[in-house]
C-alpha cells in the first residue's frame, strides 16, 4: 500500500485490529485505514485500503508517534507522542480527556496475553517515565486512567513487554540490562545485560516467554528467567532495531543494514534474508508481519508453513523441510491427529524420494521407515523387480519425478550407484517385511527381496529362505533363482513349495557337478535332509543315490532319523533288506540298531557278528589290505563276540570253525558251553595258557563251586590228555602252573586220578603239599570254630541258670501239680521250667511231668 | 522431535563452563557423537538434548570467551550440574575458572553438583603438563565443599553431602576418548539416583526443600523468590 497523501509524512509505527489499520507518522499524524482482503482473479490475496479517518496529535510540534496500540477489548486506541499518553476511540479517533496527564514517558506496555485481555479485571497499562527509576501501573476505566502502583527499578526503563503478571524491562543506563518484574508480587530479578551501543528491545513471544536483544544475540527467556533455547546469533554487521516472533521463526530487522533476517528457532540458523532499504518499522501484529518504509507499508506474509515445507523440498533442503513438517504436524496434531500424521508421512515420503534421487540411500531409508509408506512404492522404482503377479498400483508417483533407479544410476556413475541402491533396498525390505506395513503385501515384498538377494548372490539368501516365513510368488522367484544360478536356493524354494522331489533332484545334480552353486552345503546336507524327510518314497529313492556314493555317510539317512519320523516302512527288517547291496551300510545300520537303539533282537546281533566276520574275511582275501585295518576289523569282531550275549553262536560257528580264527571259535564254543572244545582250541591251537586260565575265571564267575571245579578240571584234562600225544610234554608246565596257581579250585582226589601214573610225586609235590595243608587248615579251622561256639554256648547256659536261681517259696497251700497234695517234706523237685513236685512225683529228671518238656543235653 | 516439545520436556540441565579453548565443545561432542571433531570457538551457547533414564536432559555448551560471560551466566540458571573444564596443558585455565567462571556460577545457581574435568590429557605429558592432578582434585573438592555449604543453607538433607568427593575430578582427552564416558556416567548415575529418590518421595525431603528442587528442575526455579505465574 502506498501512502502518499501527505508528502512530508513518514511512517513511524503501526497497529491493527481486525480489519483496521492505524498508521502513526513521524509528524504526529494517525491515519485510520479500513482494509479489505480480496482474491485477485489469479487467486492471490490482495489488500485494498480505504482511509476512514485521521487525527493530528501533539499540536503543531509535529512530534513522531512513538507507540501506537489498538485495544480491541476496550475499543480504544493508545498513542505515545512526545512522552505523552493519548487515549482515543478506536473507530472515531475521538480524543478522550483522561483526566490525569500521563506524561514524560519513555514507553508503555499492555498485557498482550489474550486470556488477560478478556478477563474481568480492569484493563491495565504499565508506563515507564523518563528519568525516573520506576514503572507505574494504571488502570483504564471508560475514558480515564487511574494510577495504581509504582514499582521501583534500578534505572529508567527503555523498553518493555508484558506477559501475564510478568513485565520484562530493558533498563537504560551505563550497564544496560534486562530485568523481569512480577507486578503481582512486586519482586524483580535480572535476566542479562545487553551490549553497550545495541538497541535494547523486548518482545513477548507466546505464552510465558520473552525475546530480548542482547546485542549480538537474540535471547529467549521464560518468565522465570531461564532459557530453554540457545541464543540466535544475529550475524555480523546486523545490529537489529526490532525483532519479532512468527512461529517458528524469529524475524529481525536491522535499519542500519537495511536487511530483514529470518531465523529458524528450531536450529537458530538464518534461513532467509530480505533486503529492505529505507525501513522505518517492522513488527508482528495479530500474527502478521508488517514492515514499513517511508511511505509504504508491507505485509510480509509468511508462506503458509506447508508451502514453506514444499518450497524447502523443492530446493532439496530435505532436513529442514522434514523438521518444519514435524513442527507443522505437531501443531496440527491437536486439531486433527490423523491428518497431521498423514501430512508428515507424505512429506517424509517425498523427502525420501529426494534422497533416493540423489543417491543418499541411508537417509532415504530412515525416512521411508518413518513415513510408513507402502514398501512397494519403492520397489516399483526398480525396473522389473515387482512380481508380475502383483496387483499393486503406485499411488505415490506424484510425489516424485523419478523414472526409475536404473535411470538415475545411468545418469550418474552407473554401476556403483545401482549397486548401492540395491543394497539399500535389501536392507530396507529386510526391515520392513517384519512390520505392519508388510501386511497383505508380503508376497510382493518377499519376492522382490529374494530376487535382489539372488542377483546379489548374497550370503543371506539361503538363510532367509530357510529361516523366515517367506511369502513368495513361485514362478517369479523360480525364474530369478534360475537366472542367477542360485540352485541351492532354488532347491529350497521347491522344497518349501512341497516339491521335495524336485528339490532333491537339484541337490543331487549339484553334487554330481551337473549344476554348480557354491552356496550348496554338500553331501551331508542331502543326507541330513533325507534323514528328516517324511516322504518315504522320496527317501528310499534318493537313499539309493546316496548309498551309491557313500555308504558310510548315506546310511545316516536311516541311523539319524528321529524316532517320531520313522514310519512303518522304515523298520529294521525292511531296511536290512533294502541295504543288502550295501554291506558297509548294513554293518553301520546293524551297529546302530545294537549299540544305539540297544536292540536285544537275536538276529540283529547275529547279523552284526556275521557282518563283522564277513568284513574281516573280505579284508583277508584282499592281499593288499593293510595290516592295521585287518587288525582293527578283527578286534571289532572279537570285541563284539565277547561283549554281546545276544547272538546265536551256533549260526556263526559254522562260518569260523574251518578257519584259523581260533580265538573267535573258542568264544563261540564258550557261549555254547562247550568248554572243553573252547579250551582245547586255546591250549592246543593258540597255546595261550594265560588266556585259557582267564577263560576259566571268566566262565566260572557267578557259578557254584561244582561248576567251577568242573571247569578247571576240564582245563587240566585238556592239558594232561591232549589228542596229540606229542604235546603232552609241553603241556606239563602250564598244567602244573595251573595246579599251583589255582590249587584251591581243584578236588585233590580227582586231580590225582587225572595225573599220569608214571609221574613222580615230586612234580606235584607242591600241589599236594598245598592241597594237604589246605585240607588240614580247613579241618583245624573247623575245630576251632566248633570249640569257640561251644564255649559260648556254655557261658550262655550258665547265665541262664543263674538268672533262674530265685528262692522258691512253699507254703501250706502249695500243691504238687502231679498228685495235687500239699508238700509235707522239706525235699522237692524243681524242673528247669519252674515246675515243682514231690520227690516221688518227679522221678524222671529229664522230663517235666507236667508239660512233658525234655531237658536232656542239648 | 519438534523443538516445542523438546522445550517443555526438559527435566534436567547440565552446563559446561570454562575458559576459551579449553576443550568444552570437544568434550561434549565426544560424549554425544563418540568422535573428535574440529571445532570453532563457540559463539553464545548451544544445547543438546539427551535422554537419561526417564528424564530429558539439556546439555548446555557455553562459550569461554570473555565477552560471553554475561550470556553464560544467564544460561547457567537452573543448572543441576556444572562441568567445570580446565586445560591440563594450560595453568592459566585454572586461574580463569577460579576468578571468572566459579563466581559466575555462584551468582546464577544456588547450588549444584560440580565436577571438574581436565582436558587434553593426550597432550599433557612431561613438561607440557601444567596442571597437576593434585591441583585439579583440590579444585574439585574445594568447589564441592562450597556447593555443599550453599546447599545446606536451604536443605539440611541435600544429597550433595553424600556425593563421594573422589569422583568429582576427571582427566580426559576428547581426542582419544579417554575418561570422557566416565564423567558423564558419574553425573548420570548420581542424578538419576537422586531423581529417583525424590520421585519416590524418599529421604524425608519435605516441602521445605523447594530450593533443592528448584536447583535441579528447569522451569520451576529462578534466581529469586518468584513463585507465581508459572503457567506450566
Ligand atoms: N589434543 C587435544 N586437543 C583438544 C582436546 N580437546 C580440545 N582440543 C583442541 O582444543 C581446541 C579448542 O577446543 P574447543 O572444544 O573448541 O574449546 P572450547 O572450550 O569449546 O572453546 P570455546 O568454545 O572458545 O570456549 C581445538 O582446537 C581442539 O581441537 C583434547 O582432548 N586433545
Ligand atoms: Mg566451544
Amino acid at each position: 500500500m502506498s501512502y502518499r497523501d501527505r508528502p512530508r509524512t513518514e511512517v513511524e509505527c503501526i497497529t491493527t485490529a481486525d480489519r483496521s489499520l492505524y498508521v502513526g507518522t513521524a509528524d504526529g499524524l494517525i491515519v485510520f485505514y479500513q482494509l479489505e482482503e480480496n482474491l485477485s482473479p489469479l487467486g492471490k490475496t490482495i489488500y485494498q485500503s480505504k482511509v476512514k479517518g485521521q487525527i493530528q496529535l501533539g499540536g503543531d510540534k509535529r512530534k513522531p508517534i512513538q507507540q501506537l496500540t489498538a485495544v480491541s477489548s476496550q475499543r480504544r486506541l493508545l498513542a505515545l507522542v512526545d512522552g505523552l499518553l493519548y487515549l482515543m476511540n478506536m473507530s472515531t479517533l475521538e480524543l478522550y480527556d483522561t483526566g490525569q496527564r500521563i506524561q514524560k514517558l519513555n514507553c508503555y506496555c499492555i498485557n498482550e496475553s489474550k486470556s488477560h485481555q478478556s478477563s474481568a479485571g480492569p484493563f491495565e497499562v504499565i508506563v515507564a517515565p523518563q528519568r525516573r527509576k520506576q514503572i507505574q501501573k494504571y488502570t483504564l476505566s471508560g475514558e480515564r486512567f487511574g494510577h495504581v502502583k509504582d514499582y521501583s527499578i534500578p534505572e529508567p526503563a527503555h523498553a518493555m513487554a508484558r506477559d501475564g503478571n510478568s513485565v520484562c524491562v530493558a533498563l537504560s543506563g551505563q550497564d544496560g540490562k534486562y530485568v523481569i518484574i512480577n507486578i503481582h508480587e512486586g519482586n524483580m530479578f535480572d535476566i542479562l545485560s545487553y551490549e553497550p551501543g545495541s538497541t535494547p528491545f523486548v518482545r513477548r513471544m507466546g505464552k510465558g516467554e520473552f525475546l530480548v536483544n542482547a546485542g549480538s544475540f537474540g535471547i529467549t527467556t521464560t518468565i522465570s528467567g531461564i532459557s530453554n533455547r540457545p541464543p540466535v546469533e544475529w550475524g555480523s554487521e546486523f545490529p537489529p532495531k526490532a525483532a519479532t516472533y512468527v512461529f517458528p521463526y524469529i524475524v529481525a530487522w536491522s535499519q542500519e543494514a537495511e536487511v530483514i533476517r529470518v531465523f529458524n528457532l528450531i536450529h537458530q540458523k538464518c534461513v532467509q534474508e530480505i533486503p529492505f532499504n529505507n525501513g522505518r518499522y517492522m513488527s508482528e501484529l495479530s500474527g502478521k508481519l508488517y514492515a514499513a518504509r517511508d511511505k509504504s507499508i508491507y505485509l510480509l506474509s509468511a508462506m503458509p508453513l506447508k508451502e514453506q515445507v514444499n518450497d524447502l523440498l523443492e530446493r532439496e533442503l530435505v532436513e529442514e523441510a522434514v523438521l518444519l513438517a514435524e513442527t507443522v504436524g505437531a501443531l496440527e496434531a491437536s486439531k486433527n491427529p490423523s491428518a497431521a500424521v498423514e501430512y508428515m508421512n507424505a512429506v517424509k515420503l517425498k523427502a525420501a524420494f529426494i534422497y533416493l534421487a540423489t543417491g543418499s540411500f541411508s537417509q532415504a531409508e530412515t525416512l521411508l521407515h518413518e513415513s510408513g509408506c507402502d514398501p512397494r512404492e519403492v520397489i516399483v522404482l526398480f525396473e522389473g523387480l515387482l512380481p508380475q503377479s502383483s496387483t499393486f498400483q503406485p499411488v505415490a508417483s506424484h510425489l516424485h519425478s523419478l523414472p526409475s533407479i536404473q535411470a538415475i544410476a545411468e545418469a550418474s556413475e552407473g554401476g556403483v550407484v545401482l549397486r548401492e541402491a540395491k543394497k539399500f533396498l535389501i536392507r530396507y525390505l529386510k526391515e520392513v517385511r517384519t512390520t505392519q506395513l508388510a501386511l497383505g503385501r508380503r508376497e510382493d515384498i518377499d519376492t522382490s527381496l529374494v530376487k535382489l538377494l539372488a542377483e546379489d548372490h548374497s550370503a543371506s539368501l539361503v538363510p532367509y529362505i530357510t529361516n523366515h516365513d517367506l511369502h513368495l510368488s513361485f514362478d517369479e522367484t523360480k525364474q530369478a533363482l534360475e537366472d542367477y544360478k542360485c540352485y541351492h536356493a532354488l532347491a529350497l524354494l521347491y522344497y518349501y513349495s512341497n516339491q521335495t522331489n524336485e528339490a532333491l533332484g537339484i541337490w543331487t545334480r549339484i553334487y554330481d557337478k551337473q549344476l554348480s552353486d557354491s552356496q550348496f552345503p554338500g553331501f551331508s546336507y542331502i543326507i541330513e535332509f533325507l534323514s528328516k524327510c517324511g516322504i518315504i518314497e522320496v527317501v528310499l529313492q534318493y537313499a539309493k543315490w546316496a548309498l551309491d556314493r557313500n555308504q558310510e555317510v548315506g546310511v545316516k539317512i536311516f541311523t539319524e532319523r528321529l524316532e517320531g519320523e520313522k514310519s512303518k516302512q522304515l523298520e529294521p527288517p525292511f531296511l536290512l533288506e533294502y541295504l543288502k547291496p550295501y554291506p558297509d551300510a548294513t554293518l553301520l545300520y546293524l551297529e546302530y540298531l545294537v549299540n544305539d537303539r540297544n536292540s536285544t533282537e537275536e538276529s540283529f546281533h547275529t547279523q552284526l557278528a556275521s557282518s563283522y566276520l564277513r568284513q574281516l574275511l573280505g579284508l583277508r582275501e584282499e592281499t593288499s589290505a593293510p595290516d592295521r585295518e585287518l587288525k582293527r576289523a578283527r578286534v571289532k569282531l572279537q570285541g563284539f563276540l565277547e561283549s554281546s550275549t545276544r547272538y546265536n553262536p551256533a549260526c556263526l560257528l559254522s562260518e569260523v570253525v574251518d578257519t584259523d580264527m581260533y580265538r573267535e571259535c573258542s568264544v563261540l564254543y564258550g557261549r555254547m558251553e562247550e568248554h572243553e572244545k573252547a579250551l582245547s582250541l586255546l591250549v592246543h591251537k593258540l597255546r595261550d595258557y594265560p588266556m585259557a586260565q582267564e577263560y576259566c575265571e571268566e566262565y566260572s564267575k557267578g557259578k557254584g563251586r561244582v561248576y567251577r571245579q568242573n571247569l578247571y578240571q576240564t582245563l587240566l584234562r585238556v592239558y594232561l590228555q591232549p589228542q596229540d600225544r606229542s604235546d603232552q610234554k609241553i603241556l606239563i608246565t602250564p598244567a602244573l602252573s595251573l595246579l599251583n596257581a589255582h590249587g584251591a579250585q581243584f578236588d585233590a582226589a580227582q586231580v590225582l586220578e587225572l595225573l599220569p601214573h608214571d609221574w613222580p610225586v615230586t612234580t606235584v609235590k607242591a600241589f599236594l603239599l598245598r592241597s594237604i595243608r589246605g585240607s588240614m587248615d580247613t579241618h583245624r579251622t573247623g575245630k576251632i570254630e566248633y570249640n569257640l561256639s561251644r564255649g559260648e554256648n556254655l557261658r550262655v547256659r550258665e547265665q541262664y541258670i543263674s538268672l533262674q536261681g530265685d528262692p522258691i517259696v512253699i507254703t501250706d497251700n502249695t500243691r504238687c501239680p502231679v498228685c495235687n497234695l500239699p508238700f509235707s517234706d522239706a525235699a522237692f523237685v524243681r524242673y528247669p521250667n519252674g515246675v515243682i513236685t514231690h520227690l516221688k512225683c518227679g522221678r524222671n529228671k529229664t522230663i517235666c511231668p507236667v508239660t512233658g518238656t525234655w531237658f536232656g543235653k542239648v | 522431535m519438534a523443538a516445542s516439545e523438546a522445550k517443555s520436556k526438559t527435566d534436567l540441565k547440565v552446563i559446561v563452563l570454562g575458559a576459551a579453548s579449553v576443550g568444552k565443545t570437544c568434550l561434549l561432542q565426544r560424549y554425544l557423537t563418540g568422535e573428535f571433531a574440529d571445532t570453532i570457538s563457540s559463539i553464545g551457547a548451544s544445547l543438546a538434548l539427551k535422554r537419561w533414564g526417564d528424564w530429558n536432559v539439556a546439555l548446555w555448551d557455553t562459550a569461554g570467551e570473555e565477552r560471553y560471560a554475561s550470556l553464560s551466566s544467564f544460561y547457567c540458571r537452573g543448572a543441576a550440574v556444572a562441568i567445570l573444564v580446565v586445560d591440563l596443558t594450560e595453568a592459566a585455565s585454572v586461574t580463569r575458572l577460579r576468578e571468572v567462571f566459579i563466581p559466575l556460577l555462584h551468582d546464577s545457581v544456588d547450588s549444584c553438583l560440580t565436577v571438574v574435568v581436565g582436558t587434553k590429557l593426550d597432550l599433557a605429558s612431561g613438561t607440557d603438563r601444567e596442571v597437576k592432578t593434585s591441583v585439579g582434585r583440590a579444585l574439585a573438592e574445594d568447589e564441592h565443599r562450597k556447593q555443599v555449604e550453599r546447599a545446606l543453607m536451604r536443605d539440611a538433607n541435600s544429597y550433595l553431602q553424600s556425593v563421594p568427593t573422589e569422583k568429582l575430578y576427571y582427566e580426559t582427552s576428547a581426542k582419544t576418548g579417554e575418561g570422557v564416558a566416565e564423567v558423564f556416567e558419574f553425573i548420570q548415575g548420581t542424578l538419576l539416583e537422586e531423581m529417583e529418590r525424590r520421585r519416590s518421595g524418599g529421604g524425608g525431603r519435605g516441602k521445605g526443600a523447594g530450593g533443592m528442587d528448584r536447583a535441579i528442575r528447569v522451569g520451576e526455579g529462578g534466581p529469586t523468590k518468584n513463585k507465581s505465574c508459572c503457567d506450566k
